[in-house]
């Protein structure tokens, strides 16, 4: 009864998108004429400068608030008392937050800085200003990824204080595999629940990836290089999951494996 | 989790912190915790390795109940 009400729902979501796409396809033609029809350039100047600003606001205001929580949960582990074990825990929970915020910081500075270079490239700003925007977003940038790579540092350090065992240094590019090898085994059960939480979320988002970029191809022109990327993307992330999942089912005969 | 256990029982007996049961063992300090707490099931591996450095049987410091 369970699975064929599975079935009958997977048919009815299956005729919808195909319903909704043909829609698009229709309508695609019309909204296109439409946008052409618009004034843009007002706008793209807008937000050239609106898009600067907040760019600079940006990092300032998650640099600060990511500095002051790793403050905080520095103090709190140089305030233990010796025969205190639960401030271990506190502090390792607390130092995940500055880490996701240093780590969107970085994904959220690539694309509004490459937001910012498309509208520099498109605006009609004076010549200076458009220029002086530019140049400021890219210091910014800059800026960026040192106040990330600083605090992830120090939060690294921190970490192999509260653990000795932990090896690893965030500038070296076998950080990675060094902090892999340092980690026991519950350490990494964590790891790969998380791994696989994170395989399914990608897998969702390249499909609604795929939507809206193939949706931009038919409504802004945006050329098929969305397309291409959101698809090589997809085709890294299953099969490298595919493949390692493979080498884990190797099948064994006597004296090793096949 | 069905797997409960008495290591900080054990653990105070010996008169060892987390950290230095976890040197003791060969983990780190969150794998003790985590297992005190009952959010991570040991390796047999290593819960014979804690057995050992208790001086008890695997069943005396983990119980499964269903």
């Amino acid at each position: 009864m369970k699975e064929k009400k599975t079935i009958f729902t997977f048919i009815v979501i299956l005729a919808g998108s195909l319903l909704l796409g043909f829609l698009t396809g229709v309508w695609s033609g019309r909204i296109n004429g439409m946008l052409e029809a618009l004034d843009t350039t007002r706008i793209i100047n807008a937000l050239s400068i609106g898009f600067a600003i907040l760019f600079v606001l940006f990092h300032l205001i998650v640099c600060g608030i990511s500095f002051a929580l790793y403050r905080n949960v520095r103090k709190a582990y140089d305030q233990r008392t010796e025969n205190d074990e639960e401030i271990y825990e506190q502090v390792e929970y607390k130092m995940d937050l500055p880490l996701l915020l240093g780590n969107l910081a970085i994904i959220l500075s690539l694309v509004l800085f490459g937001v910012i270079v498309y509208l520099y490239k498109k605006c009609t700003l004076e010549v200076m200003l458009s220029k002086a925007l530019l140049i400021i977003s890219l210091i910014v940038f800059i800026f960026g990824y040192v106040w990330v790579i600083v605090l992830q540092n120090k939060l690294v350090n921190l970490c192999k204080e509260i653990s000795p065992e932990k090896k690893g240094n965030i500038l070296d590019t076998k950080f990675q595999k060094e902090w892999m090898e340092s980690c026991d085994e519950a350490q990494r059960t964590m790891i790969y629940q998380s791994a696989y939480k994170a395989f399914n979320a990608a897998n969702a988002a390249c499909l609604v990836c795929w939507v809206f970029s193939f949706l931009g191809m038919l409504l802004f022109d945006t050329g098929i290089l969305a397309v291409i990327m959101v698809g090589a993307v997809y085709l890294t992330l299953i099969m490298s999951y595919t493949v390692a999942a493979m080498k884990q089912e190797k099948p064994y005969t006597e004296g090793g494996k096949l | 989790m069905p797997l409960t256990n008495k290591l900080k029982e054990y653990r105070s007996k010996l008169g060892v912190n987390q950290q230095d049961m976890g040197k003791l063992v060969g983990v780190s300090r969150q794998t003790i915790s985590q297992i005190e707490r009952g959010d991570y099931s040991p390796s047999v591996t290593l819960a014979l390795k804690i057995a050992k450095i208790c001086g008890a049987t695997v069943e005396d410091i983990f119980q499964y109940e269903d």
